[in-house]
């Protein structure tokens, strides 16, 4: 069996003057050690559910369980969580708090009460594995979207979560700061970290992810392998979440080519190009 | 975004690399002499600044001036109330003026006195708006928290200060794309149709100025907000024999100068 790093139990939810419920009797874990990804559309509770995550909102009915223990929800405890789930918001303007870049790293590792020289040394190589330390110095409002998004991550990733929420990390990015960030949270994966993303995006939930969740309306429809989830073609669709291009792309060429290639279907346009020519020169 | 270009120059001026404590201690012993020197120890101090700002911080000149004209404005407001007395014309004492109409029964007129006193009041001025400038164009805000800081002041004060400071320009952001939106769809029509989107504008900023908040507020309790707002910088300052040499040296002239003009 699996086991869960975090699991949530029978969520419900419904914010204060809100019209009905979010989460709905939500139960979905997250697996530990891998790459996940949360397909939903807009409005589903995906941002809900990651504040439940790190203990931020309460829930009104379920459990949160991490590592099988439930979480609680006294001061200390949550001080704590909040170390050990780092969560990035889709706003960064959301959580940068300080007036630099150097400074809003520096806030996670202050609340700590660690010593100002090891949160310098902290704070130096978080800046040089992101690649911002000639921006150390450089007020938060003189950067770009694309920047802050960065600084929101390295903030979050400089406290050394075991697990990283990321709210629909790729919105308004463009393709090349888009390939960056995966990248990153590539680099961050193999490190350590199990990550999660929440995202609309079939293509690139399919092409980076290991482990698929699908929720729509406050409840999760799916969870499993990225192929298992192509094979229910008809949930994906009922969804409005469509297939992603590559594997509408598999679908169009010749059934034949398909089966001598073999019948899974290709995560990335990589693969597709690697096989079709293997494919090509047994021909 | 005349917010946004002020706090611009003040990580870029050439004098960044400067301790903060001692420009703030410059501009605070130079502050104190301008309020309780005469008016050749407050001209001397306008000159200082000027340099202090545009030659040794590279501050350009235009902005500088755009900086007095500005916040010189306020004190023009103010000088009919300053300047300007009235009596019945009958009634009226004699005293020396400068000018004077006669308004019905009413004469109105400007005492030699009062000019005396705008005069004093303008170098005063000057000079405290210099030390100001200085303070403006040299100090990031970021680094003039660190030394209320170390100052000890209250913590409160200072985290309500940051995040002041970032909401400016959160606003400013929200309230400048509110503005361009307004104008694409064709909005700002006439008198009325500006005054109109301006106050939609208003209420706007004001919702979601609140919706920032709370979603903030999130986002600390996301990084483990503790009891308050600490952060630390990485930049390091290193002093300079040179500047310190000239301040000290300067500030020992205009005690001088105030002693020998008959303080």
């Amino acid at each position: 069996m699996t086991s869960w790093l975090l699991e949530f139990v029978d969520l419900h939810y419904a914010y204060p003057g809100g019209r009905g419920p979010v989460l709905k009797g939500l139960s979905l874990g997250i697996p530990e050690g891998k790459k996940c990804a949360l397909l939903g559309r807009n409005g589903c509770g995906k941002s809900t559910l990651f504040l439940h995550g790190n203990g931020i909102i309460q829930p009104q009915q379920g459990q949160v369980l991490w590592r099988g223990t439930p979480l609680s929800y006294k001061r200390a405890a949550l001080q704590e969580m909040t170390q050990k789930v780092g969560l990035v918001f889709q706003d960064p303007e959301h959580q940068l708090i300080a007036g630099t870049v150097a400074e809003d790293i520096s806030y996670g590792l202050c609340n700590r009460n660690l010593p100002a020289d090891v949160i310098r040394e902290k704070v130096r190589a978080v800046l040089d594995a992101f690649g911002m330390t000639e921006l150390a110095d450089v007020p938060i409002h003189h950067l770009s979207l694309g920047q802050k998004r960065r600084l929101a991550l390295a903030g979050v990733m400089v406290l050394a979560p075991e697990l990283l929420l990321l709210d629909e990390p790729t919105a308004y990015l463009d393709r090349y700061q888009t390939k960056n960030l995966l990248r990153e949270l590539d680099a961050i994966h193999q490190n350590g970290t199990t990550v999660l993303m929440a995202t609309h995006d079939m293509d690139i939930a399919f092409e980076w992810a290991e482990w698929l969740c699908v929720m729509d309306e406050g409840r999760l429809i799916f969870a499993g392998e990225p192929q298992e989830a192509l094979a229910r073609k008809e949930m994906l669709e009922s969804l409005h979440l469509g297939l992603p291009l590559i594997a509408e792309l598999w679908e169009a060429l010749p059934p034949e080519w398909r089966r001598e290639a073999g019948e899974r279907i290709p995560c990335s346009l990589e693969e597709l190009k690697t096989r079709l020519a293997v494919h090509a020169a047994a021909r | 975004m005349i917010g946004q270009q002020l706090d611009s120059l003040s990580y870029q001026n050439r004098l960044r690399f400067l301790p903060p404590e001692h420009k703030l201690l410059l501009a605070g012993v130079l502050i104190v002499l301008a309020l309780t020197g005469h008016e050749w120890l407050q001209m001397a101090i306008c000159v200082w600044m000027g340099v202090w700002v545009t030659v040794y911080a590279r501050i350009p000149v235009r902005i500088f001036c755009g900086f007095f004209i500005l916040s010189l404005s306020f004190f023009v407001l103010g000088l009919p109330a300053l300047l300007l007395e009235a009596a019945r014309a009958d009634a009226a004492t004699v005293v020396q003026t400068v000018a004077a109409w006669k308004v019905g029964p009413y004469l109105v007129y400007i005492p030699a006195s009062a000019v005396d006193k705008v005069w004093v009041l303008f170098w005063r001025t000057m000079a405290s708006l210099a030390c100001f400038a200085f303070v403006l164009f040299t100090v990031p805000f970021a680094e003039i928290l660190q030394v209320l800081r170390k100052l000890k002041l209250p913590a409160i004060v200072t985290d309500l200060l940051m995040i002041m400071y970032r909401f400016i320009f959160v606003l400013l952001g929200i309230s400048h794309q509110l503005w361009i939106a307004q104008r694409a769809r064709g909005g700002h029509r006439g008198f009325r149709g500006m005054l109109r989107d301006a106050s939609g504008l208003a209420a706007q900023l004001f919702v979601r100025a609140m919706r920032k908040y709370d979603a903030l507020s999130k986002g600390m309790a996301a990084r483990g907000f503790g009891e308050s707002l600490q952060v630390l910088s990485l930049h390091t300052h290193s002093r300079s024999r040179r500047y310190e040499a000239e301040s000290i040296a300067g500030c020992l002239l205009l005690i001088l100068l105030e002693w020998w003009t008959g303080g």
